[in-house]
């Protein structure tokens, strides 16, 4: 279990979503993925030599994509929609509003590059603002993996019992393996990292940086700020029991590889803020502009989403 | 359920059911769709309604689901019915009585009314299969992609059903249209039929005035669809090109008049969307039972 965790963690995210596609056609002949020009990089050969009916074309065409899926969900197919995260939610919003929220359509969404990933494509290809888009939508489920195992898991667990819902993807190079051995939590509940009950404060994140923030909660109990770490790979519905869990710590922190407005850390900000003596929250995530292309790496650091610039930040809201 | 190969065609031929609904049945069922359209304005006085482009389709909607499609409870079964997708969502108002004349929907539930969540009916449709009711709202622009995904699964499922998706002339200004005309006509979807009630006019003006969609015909042809051109209000030749099918999707521009059957409101942009005052509601009625007693006369 630990080497293959270890394994598919190492994969490039898109690779990963074509394996799952090929072991789910194995046994679901309903498995539909509809595409738009996005096809040939998710590793889908495998899955199309199995159930060639499978593989839906559309072309560069991200609203036909969500209508056409749509329409194959509510007559029973098993519908995977991926593209560039950004054409998948806010190119298509509408279509999302009306068919995965409205008409319900049980399509599961599938967004690539998302954050700071396409950071050298530069502002049009980074998606800083589809979780922000997606989770305004009344009954859609937004899901942020934090590495490939998790990834995977969502990925079957959706197709399994489709539901119109979103999963954002997104990768950096320095990610760290969080589900080597597997995902042992209950889907869409919060996963404890680092505990425990004495922590001051807690780092809550969202996605891939979730690495960058159990580091970071340990460099800070190291330094005598007790610190837990809790995953939310679930944004919406959001773990509600678990933020509840927090009254009395000193801060809640959030990140996140998305805007700091309507993201995961305004969910979160959201639901405290109706919470009797809930803590005060500090927001981490990518800021209100659009900035110039760059690596993704360096992008992160610049805006302090790493390890030692989240920890940086807690200390800084402690003084 | 096993997946069918994209590649499996069906050289079907479907019997017309205008062989047992009559050109004058259709020609009085749409005039009865025109009245239940008034009706429905009616009863919202202070509401005002899509009247012009529901009245512009009247032929259309009770042509398709009175003499054309396999409404799944005419006998055909339910799974291999024909779909009606409704994109130009506004006109509902005709599709109600056009579905209570098919036997999708009842008295009862258009007395319902309108609004509340005891609805089945609306001033926008709200999805509801069982009575036939594809695609919810009427957000332009959607329901051809929508119905492209209907065609699609009735294709790998290997059923024969074919989807008909309506449509305005000024709906297809959007862009997303010609995405899924794109489709439609790349992958040969024969069960497709989109029908354009091309009435000419939309909120702001005459079509050709606020974004001339040029020679639509011309256009679909271009996107891989047989093209018929056909006037809107002749349900006999309306019956007539809707049965028709090839390799190839096909487009039906079926040329109307907005506000159709109301000789106030004939070609008036005002009537794209308006209430319906007393003296409105008796001059409409009165028309509408002078083309009542045409059609019958003209019968004998």
């Amino acid at each position: 279990m630990l080497s293959e965790g270890l394994r598919v963690c190492g994969l490039d995210a898109k690779v990963v979503f074509g394996e799952t596609m090929a072991r789910i056609a194995k046994n679901d002949p309903l498995l539909t993925v509809v595409v738009s020009d996005y096809g040939r990089r998710l590793n889908l050969d495998v899955m199309r030599e199995e159930l060639p009916s499978a593989f839906v074309q559309c072309g560069i065409a991200e609203q036909s994509q969500v209508e056409v899926a749509s329409a194959l969900a509510n007559e029973g197919f098993h519908v995977l929609a991926p593209s560039y995260a950004t054409f998948i939610t806010s190119r298509v919003l509408d279509q999302v509003r009306v068919m995965l929220g409205m008409m319900r359509s049980p399509v599961i969404l599938v967004g690539l590059s998302a954050g700071c990933e396409a950071g050298a494509l530069g502002a049009s290809h980074m998606a800083l603002e589809d979780i922000a888009c997606v989770r305004t939508i009344p009954g859609v489920t937004v899901v942020c993996p934090a590495d490939n195992v998790e990834l995977a898991s969502a990925l079957e667990e959706l197709a399994a019992e489709p539901r119109p819902a979103y999963v954002r993807v997104s990768q950096y190079a320095t990610d760290m393996c969080i589900h080597a051995q597997g995902v042992q939590r209950a889907f869409g509940k919060a996963e404890v990292l680092r505990g425990g009950a004495d922590a001051q404060v807690a780092i809550l994140s969202t996605g891939p940086l979730t690495g960058e923030a159990l580091r970071a909660a340990e460099h800070l109990s190291q330094e005598g700020v007790e610190t837990s770490a809790i995953e939310f790979a679930v944004v919406k519905p959001l773990d509600t029991e678990a933020l509840d869990a927090l009254v009395g710590k000193r801060l809640v922190v959030t990140v996140e590889d998305h805007g700091v407005q309507g993201g995961f850390g305004s969910a979160v900000a959201e639901y405290l803020s109706g919470v009797e003596g809930a803590p005060r929250v500090l927001r981490l995530g990518m800021p209100d502009e659009y900035l110039d292309a760059d690596t993704p790496q360096h992008l992160l650091e610049c805006v302090g989403l790493t390890a030692e610039g989240i920890a940086a930040h807690v200390k800084a809201a402690l003084a | 359920m096993q997946s069918v190969a994209t590649e499996t065609r069906t050289n079907r031929e479907v019997p017309r059911k205008s062989a047992r609904v009559s050109g004058i049945d259709l020609a009085l069922r749409a005039i009865e769709v025109r009245r239940q359209v008034i009706e429905f304005a009616r009863s919202y006085p202070d509401m005002p309604f899509h009247l012009g482009g529901s009245l512009s389709c009247a032929e259309i909607m009770a042509v398709l689901l009175s003499g054309v499609m396999h409404t799944g409870v005419d006998g055909t079964p339910w799974e291999r019915r024909d779909r009606l997708v409704l994109s130009k969502g506004h006109a509902s108002l005709a599709l109600w009585p056009a579905l209570v004349q098919a036997g999708l929907l009842t008295q009862e539930d258009l007395d319902r009314g309108m609004l509340g969540p005891g609805a089945v009916i609306g001033k926008q449709p709200k999805r509801n299969v069982a009575h036939g009711i594809e695609l919810s709202g009427g957000s332009l622009g959607m329901g051809l992609g929508y119905a492209v995904g209907l065609a699609l699964a009735a294709r790998r499922k290997g059923l024969a059903s074919r989807v008909f998706c309506v449509m305005g002339d000024g709906e297809c200004d959007e862009g997303s249209v010609w995405e899924a005309a794109s489709f439609a006509g790349h992958n040969s979807l024969g069960s497709l039929v989109a029908v354009i009630d091309a009435n000419g006019l939309q909120l702001d003006g005459p079509t050709a005035q606020v974004l001339d969609s040029g020679p639509l015909s011309a256009k679909f042809a271009a996107f891989g669809f047989d093209v018929q051109v056909v006037d809107g209000h002749d349900v006999e030749a309306l019956a007539g090109v809707l049965s028709l099918h090839s390799e190839r999707p096909l487009a039906v521009i079926a040329h109307t008049v907005k506000g159709k059957g109301l000789s106030f409101a004939e070609n008036d942009v005002k009537w794209h969307d308006r209430c319906l005052d007393d003296d409105g509601y008796r001059r409409a009625v009165a028309e509408l039972e002078a083309a009542r007693k045409e059609v019958l006369a003209n019968a004998e």
